[in-house]
């Protein structure tokens, strides 16, 4: 493949190199030169609508949208002359005539909003145009925000991510004119949407107040936050947070643009859960349900420990544990007679698998067929869904389901083989289809492990070997648990079946190092016996951030660090280790440390 | 044929707000009655229908830029009613302390910008002159005293909000800005002088009372119920509390009801004569229902004061009789008062959460419905807001503090026109007491009509036809 | 040697919440500063009454155009005022009260007079004294020529402060993204 042609255009007296393709603004912005904007954003793809991009280039009379238009090569630009500058000014004032722009009332007035600014540097004081006052409504049905329509410009950028990001096209423009409208569905609400998979791609996106997340509005002006940049671990993609915190609390989070896994994108655990749903925290220590000082609980699991004999002591860890800690765990793991970090079924296998396909996303994007077996991407990894829906509609990539929970991708599916069949028209079906594909992804998860798992990848590899033509399929393991890469390569021993772990050998001390699991642990009493067995331990110790039936079974329960409070690294289905960065000062304190100073 | 004759005192200046006073003669010439025409209408309850709740604590300030903090803070409570949990102490600290901060702006404005002219310069006085820019002209000293006292209620607004007028603040779950430590000692460096100028105005109003004693005590002196909150000891509260309303003798006929249950002692009436509804207590009807709210009100119905430099001169208020009934004391009363905001808002900056950044919680609605009470310094203000699931507001209603006093009002400036108005001397000065009955309610009308409204500077005397029969001008000689 | 004249002004608010003046009686100390500079004749804030308007050099008008009798008191200090100026979001572009331009007028009254869970004995007030309310809240512009626009809500004092000394120096003030807010 040759190298793109190098071009040179003129802007504003400047000589400015690009490569042909390059849109004006693109090579205008790379040299600092700025053009004023409002329905463009770098992601997403350009729509040049709003006409505040506009520029003059020599040798014709027409005005260009910069952002989509390709910059000539020896071709001469003027980005700010008087004529532009009315007319910006112009477009700002038809935009605040037509619809109803009450600033003081806005969540994202005094600062953070890309209208208002732009008409500040205006020097908008008033306009000449009088107001329509159109009778909008205002949709705050949805869990996680609102849309007011009032402040809508139409720019369509929640439109675009929404589609380029997200992939399911909630959003659209209907009617015509003035009575354009950004909907939902088919005119229905945030709440009543069967498509909407609340990611907050479109509220991100928004230059103005009309999208507005409800936890943020009101309660800080993102201009005056500070921002830090970690990562997600509600799943293991590891997708980059961008969170803005004021005053110990967090105001807003987006996601990074700049992370190399996701590129901005995040799912509604990342998105909202980790910070806008309310969470009972464990703020101080528990002994039998009774808050304890911190010397008091040590001085007590000191006690408690030393009356254990050796081959009764046990700890458990949670896959969400960073990788440092896991090491921490390692160290310490001849003070138990057995330690286990929890995985979900069939994930052991997963985690001594030698691939670890890198770049993920990036090859994902360029497949033109994704075969999923055993995984559940929409709900556990939202982003991986996202890619493989935008890949599809953009791209026509084909889709192979095997044994994956029912899901809207399911819509786009060409084979979708919920129950396994060994049935030789259905893989004759599957081997004539895999001979048309060239680049080809296979995303498999811990149900593939299993037995009719591990058959149905045989036959797949089986059909692919017979592909002379397209490259051999890349395979990608997707775990259902945060760390359980990381945790299994720090040498911790994977644990499957919790209650069978315990079980095993009688237990008097057990530590369960929950961590910050959102719900506080109280999915480990869902499994079978579980509660039962733990009943019967004489000291059971739970270190969690938040509190739940676990914490409130507890011997001991401690304060744990929440995501947001941690420092380390954890490991990505990629293999990539990624930094998870304290955002707010810790509540609680390192499970590992604990026992460190504990067992010092 | 009768010959019955209308004198309009159009507009009525000096107050917040837009308002026309009618006095209505009879046959013979005297007064027969007035009425208080409230005379502009916006409509806050019905276009907040629709919007997101959380922004209510932005809209409803727009009702008042002289008290947008009071609405600030019973929207956010009426909000916080719908969130259905309780927020951190220190936000509740921060959003006290704003409200001494505004009430002591509010109550240095009513007696220094609007009410002082009069007394100061005197009723007759030139009407050039007989305001606060005349004020500051003749008697720069006490001038300057009042602006500085004010700019000290604006400043402890700005600290704990972030700005002086319509400040976002508060949001349901809580506070959006924590007070520094740096704030929290320059405001506490600058309250000494905010109190001695509270002390000063107070001495000044107490030797105008012992000078014009007879003219004081009789001024619009009515009998009527009064309605204030109070701590659960009886002492005078006016950011929490609940609800207390006794008689004209100070005997108490409810007490310590809750602000949500409002619905259940208070309805309003409407009347074609005024965009201002009339609220009155319902078990005793309208119009003999009749209470009255704000700084008279509120230490007429407590027990005591909790800060010891204004419970002592609640003593010496009260050595004229448990219960003041001459409107004139609302005067007395706002100085009072502005002393307790002063105190309690010590109290407040030296409680060591006051600095805390704990201010918030997050949360998703409860509850389906709302309601905020807060004692605004003008008196009573409810918020009472309806949700659907998502918070989206269904219905609105706003009881707000100079509502309460419409038929007081109404009374008030029926009392001083029958004492100073002869309709065969018509002087501007009498005209002026009716409108300074008005004003010792210090009414915020932009609040009550949740509007606002102008009309032509004209005085006129008008028969039952509308024909004008004279004209009173008030030009520069 | 003749003093020089002081200019005049002469202040009026209409559909507003009167936050504007307050903010310009945020001026503080300045107002003392104000008043060796210019007389203000007549304004909410002080007590004169004229038989008729009298003529001022600079008019200030917060709020927005609600009612009849406002309509009729902007056009007749538009016509006394050689500068008129607009001061806050009301005044310039409707703002808050124009949020019931949204609404159906009746809808409106009927909310506020006759539905609220409160009102037991209720009406929709009409009296010749109390003026009739416009089909919609407009700002200024749509009614009167206007020299100046301030913005803000409010515009903070020392916005007022700039606009005020600019025009006493005989200049127009020039807002930029420096000097003024919405907000």
């Amino acid at each position: 493949m040759t190298a793109p042609k190098k071009i040179t255009v003129t802007i504003d007296g400047q000589q400015c190199e690009g490569t042909a393709g390059q849109t004006i603004l693109d090579i205008a912005s790379a040299h600092q030169i700025y053009i004023p904007t409002l329905c463009y954003l770098k992601h997403l793809s350009p729509w040049g609508g709003c006409r505040m991009c506009i520029v003059e280039v020599s040798g014709s009379n027409r005005l260009v949208p910069s952002c989509a238009t390709p910059a000539a090569d020896g071709s001469t630009v003027t980005t700010n002359s008087g004529r532009l500058q009315g007319l910006r000014k112009a477009t700002l004032e038809l935009l605040f005539s037509e619809r109803n722009h009450v600033c003081p009332i806005c969540p994202m007035n005094k600062g953070d909003c890309d209208l208002q600014n732009q008409a500040y540097r205006s020097g908008l004081d008033h306009i000449e145009l009088p107001y329509l006052y159109p009778a909008l409504p205002m949709d705050v049905s949805g869990r996680y925000f609102g849309i007011d329509h009032n402040r809508c410009i139409l720019c369509t950028r929640c439109v675009r991510a929404c589609e380029d990001m997200e992939g399911v096209h909630t959003l659209d423009v209907a009617y015509r004119g003035q009575r354009n409208l950004v909907i939902v569905d088919l005119n229905t609400t945030f709440g009543e949407s069967t498509t909407c998979t609340s990611c907050g791609a479109c509220v991100a996106s928004c230059p103005t107040g009309a999208l507005f997340d409800k936890s943020q509005a009101f309660r800080g002006k993102l201009n005056s936050c500070q921002t830090v940049k970690t990562t997600c671990t509600e799943c293991p993609v590891g997708c980059g947070l961008l969170v803005f915190t004021k005053e110990d609390r967090i105001v807003e989070v987006f996601g990074d643009l700049e992370s190399p896994v996701s590129h901005g994108h995040l799912c509604r655990k990342g998105r909202y859960e980790t910070w806008a749903e309310p969470k009972p925290r464990l703020t101080q220590p528990l002994i039998k349900g009774q808050p304890a000082t911190w010397e008091a609980a040590l001085q007590y699991l000191r006690a408690a420990y030393a009356k254990a004999p050796h081959w009764q002591t046990g700890l458990l860890v949670s896959p969400r544990v960073t990788n440092e800690t896991a090491a921490a765990l390692v160290k310490l793991a001849d003070k138990f007679e057995r330690v286990g970090v929890r995985v979900a079924p069939n994930e052991a296998a997963l985690c001594v698998q030698p691939e670890r396909a890198e770049e993920s996303l990036k090859r994902m994007e360029n497949a033109d067929a994704f075969i999923l077996v055993g995984v559940d991407l929409p709900r556990h990894q939202g982003v991986l869904a996202a890619k493989v829906r935008t890949t599809v509609r953009k791209h026509g990539a084909k889709l192979l389901i095997f044994g994956c929970p029912p899901s809207d991708l399911d819509h786009y599916a060409a084979v979708t083989g919920h129950a396994v069949s060994l049935e030789r028209a259905f893989w004759k079906k599957v081997s004539d289809l895999l001979l048309t594909v060239r680049h080809p992804v296979l995303l498999y998860g811990p149900e593939a492990m299993s037995p009719v798992g591990t058959t149905v990848l045989e036959k797949l590899i089986k059909a692919f070997e017979l592909n002379q033509v397209g490259q051999p399929p890349v395979l990608v393991p997707v775990p259902t648990s945060t760390n359980s890469f990381g945790a299994v390569a720090a040498g911790l021993e994977p644990v499957e079946d919790v209650a069978d772990w315990i079980a095993d050998k009688p237990l008097t001390f057990l530590p369960i190092l929950v961590g910050d699991e959102p719900d506080g642990g109280a999915r480990w009493l869902r499994d079978r016996q579980v509660k039962s067995l733990l009943e019967q331990i004489e000291c059971v110790v739970v270190q969690a951030a938040y509190r739940s039936p676990l914490t409130d079974l507890a011997t001991v329960a401690l304060p744990a660090p929440a995501w947001n409070e941690k420092a380390g690294t954890v490991t990505n289905f990629e293999g990539r280790e990624l930094p998870v960065r304290p955002v707010l000062p810790a509540r609680g304190r390192d499970e590992a440390q604990v026992w460190e100073e504990l067992l010092a | 044929m009768t010959d019955n004759k209308t004198i309009l005192i159009n507009p009525v200046t000096r107050i917040e707000g837009h308002a026309k006073i009618s006095i209505h003669l009879d046959d013979a010439g005297e007064v027969r009655d007035a009425q208080f025409h409230v005379v502009e209408f916006r409509g806050f309850e019905k276009f907040c229908e629709g919007r997101y709740f959380a922004e209510m604590c932005q809209i409803t300030p727009r009702t008042c830029g002289i008290c947008p903090v009071s609405h600030l803070l019973a929207s956010a409570k009426a909000c916080d009613a719908i969130l259905g949990v309780p927020i951190p102490k220190a936000a509740k600290l921060l959003r006290e302390l704003m409200h001494m901060g505004q009430v002591s702006q509010s109550h240095a404005l009513s007696f220094f910008h609007l009410s002082a002219p009069d007394m100061l310069l005197g009723f007759d006085s030139d009407p050039l002159q007989r305001n606060v820019m005349g004020l500051i002209a003749q008697q720069p000293a006490i001038a300057v005293k009042g602006i500085r006292l004010r700019k000290f209620g604006q400043e402890i607004i700005k600290a704990t909000g972030g700005r002086k007028i319509h400040a976002d603040f508060p949001v349901p779950g809580g506070v959006n800005k924590a007070l520094t430590v740096a704030e929290r000692d320059t405001l506490l460096q600058g309250l000494p002088e905010a109190i001695e100028y509270a002390q000063f105005a107070l001495k000044l109003l107490k030797d105008y009372h012992a000078q014009h004693r007879e003219e004081v005590e009789s001024f619009a002196n009515f009998e009527s119920m009064y309605l204030g909150l109070v701590q659960p000891d009886g002492a005078l509260e006016l950011y929490d509390g609940a609800l207390r309303l006794c008689d004209k003798a100070g005997n108490i006929v409810e007490d310590q009801m809750a602000g949500a249950k409002y619905l259940d002692y208070v309805a309003e009436c409407s009347e074609d004569f005024s965009y201002m509804k009339f609220p009155y207590y319902k078990k005793m009807g309208y119009p003999g229902g009749m209470y009255r709210v704000g700084p008279l009100a509120r230490l007429n119905v407590c027990s005591h004061i909790a800060t010891p430099l204004a419970n002592a001169e609640l003593q010496v208020w009260r050595a004229h009789g448990r219960v003041q009934s001459s409107t004139f004391y609302y005067h007395w009363a706002r100085l009072i008062e502005t002393l307790y905001a002063l105190e309690r808002a010590g109290q407040l900056l030296n409680d060591p959460d006051i600095t805390s950044t704990d201010i918030m919680v997050n949360a998703a609605p409860k509850n389906r419905e709302g309601v905020g009470v807060i004692e605004a310094p003008r008196g009573v203000l409810i918020h009472h807001y309806w949700v659907d699931a998502g918070g989206r507001i269904e219905k609105v209603n706003l009881i707000v503090a100079t509502g309460h006093n419409n038929l007081a009002m109404n009374q008030a400036v029926t009392s001083v026109a029958k004492k100073y108005v002869k309709a065969n001397r018509l002087q501007e000065g009498m005209l002026n007491r009716v409108e300074a009955a008005i004003r010792c309610y210090d009414p915020c009308l932009s609040c009550a009509t949740h509007a606002v409204g102008k009309m032509p500077m004209v005085i006129e005397l008008k028969n039952v036809a509308g024909e004008v029969v004279d004209r009173v001008s008030r030009s520069p000689a | 040697m003749s003093a020089k004249r002081k200019v005049t002004i002469g202040t009026i608010w209409l559909s507003g919440c009167s936050g504007c003046h307050m903010s310009f009686l945020d001026l503080d100390e300045r107002l003392v500063e104000l008043a060796q500079h210019a007389d203000i004749l007549f304004s909410p804030i002080m007590d004169i009454k004229f038989a008729d308007m009298p003529e001022v050099d600079v008019g200030i008008v917060e709020g927005c155009v609600n009612n009849e009798d406002q309509e009729h008191e902007l056009k007749k200090l538009r016509s006394k005022c050689k500068i008129l100026i607009a001061l806050g979001d009301c005044a310039v572009m409707g703002n808050v009260p124009a949020m019931r331009n949204q609404f159906k007028l009746e809808d409106c009254l009927q909310r506020a007079y006759v539905e609220t869970e409160g009102t037991v004995i209720g009406e929709v007030p009409e009296h010749p004294v109390v003026p009739k309310l416009l089909p919609k809240a407009r700002p200024l512009q749509e009614v009167v020529k206007v020299d100046v626009s301030v913005p803000g809500c409010p515009p903070d004092a020392d916005t007022i402060w700039y606009a005020l000394t600019e025009l006493l120096a005989g200049r127009t003030p020039k807002w930029d993204e420096r000097n003024f807010k919405y907000d």
